[in-house]
């Protein structure tokens, strides 16, 4: 076989491998699939279109191949959300949710609300999975909006994974507002232990000699901001913020924010 | 062990890899944040100290069609307490001449001041007869 056909193939495997990974818990969550019948199609449809440049981007900074180009991110990008769509359908007809005879927008639905996990872990595996030694990613110098950018995206993978479950809507019925305020200073703690795991990492803008407060203002506080806001963003693609008060939404985004924020802060350690 | 924190002074001097307006838009990201995320603690807290009422409802029918040989009855339940009740069951009785119609729905979980919306589906047409709504129970979270 000619080696470039190889690699492509080599490389599409891993893309395969990382968006099963990645989506897989999804794929298998019953929530999931009834959110194929019931989400506003406009929502879904702005979440999968906003995923094209959110990817492109991601695969800038950490994607396999050494793009240096922007045509070339767009396209794998948009070939991470072609592996996103094919696995999602394949496993969705294997496991016998999608079946003749079941209306086609509740079908697509299901498969389109998994492209946005599938293809994040498609475009990460072939950066995770790669051969390029650690040194060489681009990530490492990822000038400042850079870094708040890895931020939301780990921020829209994690808190995608748990804002369909009725686990969320369960945890802020049953919250007080003074749960909620712990929860924000646990988010906050926690996260910026891992700003500064990684922080002293070569290439980061953090000094060693920073006072700590200067990081916390720097990277805690804006990444848990973010966190925040992809979260309200998700609650209101998944429909959760309709005919609800203001407290309430504000305790739904507390809640998600606490695993939003988790993903934020582990995307600078992972990516 | 604070030694290392004063001596470089001269260090970070020769470090300028960050560019005066790009340590401005970092702080002016941090300044922002640290403002809204206060806000959202004091408006927490604020929630926290406001007496809290028990759920109490108001039911409202949204809009009625006619689909199959049932008219399908629309209705909002709308939570105006300070916390949330969960399956929370109503009741719609439509009396018409002999003997009222009723049907039942469990609503899943209504939060705070929200409103959640069901169906009721009845055999004769409400707009014959009176409708009555009520929520027979609910269950705390």
């Amino acid at each position: 076989m000619h080696p470039e056909t190889t690699s492509f193939f080599r490389n599409s495997g891993r893309a395969v491998g990382g968006a099963l990974v990645f989506s897989l818990p999804m794929l298998m969550t019953q929530e999931m699939w009834w959110l194929g019948y019931t989400i506003d199609p406009v929502r879904l449809a702005l979440f999968v279109a906003l995923s094209v440049p959110m990817l492109t981007v991601l695969s800038h900074y950490i994607g396999f191949e050494n793009t240096t180009c922007w045509r070339d991110d767009v396209f794998d990008a948009l070939f991470a959300m072609g592996i996103g769509i094919l696995l999602s359908g394949v496993v969705l007809i294997v496991v016998g949710m999608i079946k003749p005879g079941q209306s086609p927008g509740a079908s697509i639905g299901q498969v389109a609300i998994q492209i946005v996990p599938a293809s994040i872990g498609a475009v990460l595996a072939r950066g995770q999975f790669g051969m390029s030694p650690i040194e060489d990613r681009r990530a490492q110098s990822a000038p400042y909006l850079g870094e708040i950018f890895l931020m939301a995206v780990g921020a829209v993978f994690l808190g995608f994974n748990i804002a369909p479950t009725d686990e969320m809507v369960m945890l802020s019925a049953r919250m007080t507002a003074w749960h909620a305020i712990a929860l924000v200073l646990l988010s906050l703690a926690v996260m910026h232990g891992f700003v500064f795991a990684v922080g002293f990492r070569g290439g980061t803008q953090l000094l060693p000699e920073e006072p700590v407060w200067s990081a916390f203002a720097r990277f805690t506080l804006p990444g848990y901001v973010t966190a925040v806001a992809i979260s309200l963003y998700v609650l209101w693609t998944f429909g959760r913020t309709d005919g609800t008060s203001f407290s309430h939404i504000c305790m739904a985004v507390v809640v998600l924010g606490f695993p939003s924020s988790l993903g934020a802060a582990a995307a600078r350690l992972i990516i | 062990m604070a030694a290392p924190a004063k001596k470089p002074a001269s260090r970070t001097a020769k470090t300028p890899k960050i560019a005066p307006q790009a340590r401005a838009l970092e702080w002016g990201f941090g300044v922002v944040s640290g403002v809204l995320v206060i806000a959202l603690l004091i408006y927490l807290a604020y929630q926290g100290i406001r007496p809290q009422e028990p759920p109490s409802f108001t039911l409202s029918v949204h809009h009625v069609e006619r689909l199959g040989d049932g008219y399908h009855v629309a209705i909002a339940v709308r939570n105006v307490g300070d916390s949330t009740a969960a399956e929370v069951a109503v009741r719609g009785a439509l009396a018409s001449g002999g003997d009222p119609e009723t049907s039942e729905t469990v609503l899943d979980f209504i939060p705070p001041r929200s409103t959640r919306q069901s169906v009721l589906l009845f055999a004769h047409d409400p707009a014959h007869g009176t409708l009555t709504l009520s929520v027979r129970g609910y269950n705390e979270p």
